[in-house]
């Protein structure tokens, strides 16, 4: 018996030493084996199909969450849970973007590769989240448009649920955070991705 | 003796010494170009929170992920389109041209076109 435990904690002092798990809250980033957990499932809130409707347009999108993504490139070897996202945007009957095939591949190791993606959680402390109450949180995401690259655009979703009595909601900040670089005298082909900047509320749909 | 002298920045450089495989060893060097600017630079970085500072960190991994290029070049080209996207002003990167460090490459990028350019410093 006292051999078995032994056997035990060797084999957890062997796994700790491998393998530090850390809460998504901590300031750091990407420190070589440590796996940054959703420690307290905040990211669980925001999976789902979630849908906004105003008019003739509407926006489609699923959010995943893929656990313990191992992070491996030349550079980086960490893991961590990460929110992935797939979208589809409809304006009068058309659809001028559906990305949401790309959750059916098998991008397992490859959560970056997610047009939508990310786990940066805000809390109440955060600029952020300046009007959040004690238990709310925002989720940081970032956002690919594969049919448009804009020059010296970096965007981000910003999403907070927003539920009322009997609906699930979600509340969407779609925005960049730099400015548009273009040639002088050159008019830039896009100013903005498929989906507009701007605020949505989506509804979970499932 | 020169405790009260002001320091030039403009001197200093940070130098870095990758091995890419068994037999290549590269070097790099930052340089202070413009003091102001690179003030402006860090006041801006030290102001930035927690959540900006993990968004840039995730951003940078993406980007050197995506990039097809694994080499330092594409490395570079990740590292300049980032400080141009984000205004960083007043530091340049050089490349060694050879192990004695006697002459160099000015790397720079053309964001509008996203092309990496080499210029021999004079």
């Amino acid at each position: 018996m006292k051999k078995n435990i032994i056997i035990i904690v060797v084999m957890l002092l062997a796994f700790s030493v491998k393998s530090q798990t850390k809460s998504l809250y901590e300031d750091e980033y990407a420190i070589k084996d440590a796996y940054y957990k959703d420690l307290y499932n905040d990211l669980d809130r925001y999976i789902g199909t979630w849908k906004y409707t105003s008019g003739s347009i509407s926006l489609t999108i699923i959010l995943q969450k893929k656990l313990r993504q191992h992070v491996l490139d030349e550079v980086y070897d960490f893991y961590e849970d990460v929110l992935v996202g797939e979208y589809m945007y409809v304006e009068n009957g058309i659809v001028k973007a559906n990305t949401l095939s790309q959750l059916n591949l098998n991008l397992n190791l490859e959560a970056n590769k997610y047009n939508i993606v990310g786990n940066i959680i805000a809390g109440p402390n955060s600029p952020y989240c300046l009007n959040c109450g004690p238990n709310d949180r925002k989720v940081l995401l970032q956002f690919i448009d594969p049919d448009r690259e804009i020059p010296g655009y970096e965007s981000e979703m910003i999403f907070q649920r927003a539920d009322d009595a009997t609906v699930e909601k979600l509340k969407l900040k779609f925005r960049t955070i730099s400015g548009l670089i273009a040639e002088v005298g050159v008019e830039p082909e896009f100013t903005e991705y498929t989906i507009p900047f701007g605020e949505y509320v989506l509804t979970k749909v499932n | 003796m020169h405790r009260n002298r002001p320091k030039n920045f403009n001197k200093f450089i940070f130098t870095l010494t990758v091995q890419t495989d068994s037999s290549t060893v590269e070097t790099f060097a930052l340089k202070i170009e413009n003091w102001n600017y690179f003030l402006i630079f860090l006041n801006s970085y030290s102001s930035k929170t927690r959540e900006e500072l993990k968004s840039d960190a995730r951003r940078l991994a993406k980007q050197y992920s995506d990039s097809s290029d694994k080499s330092t070049r594409g490395y570079a080209q990740v590292l300049l389109k980032y400080m141009s996207v984000h205004n960083i002003k007043g530091v340049s990167l050089y490349k060694a041209k050879d192990k004695e460090y006697q002459s160099w490459n000015k790397l720079s990028l053309d964001i509008d076109k996203n092309i990496l350019t080499e210029k021999p410093c004079l």
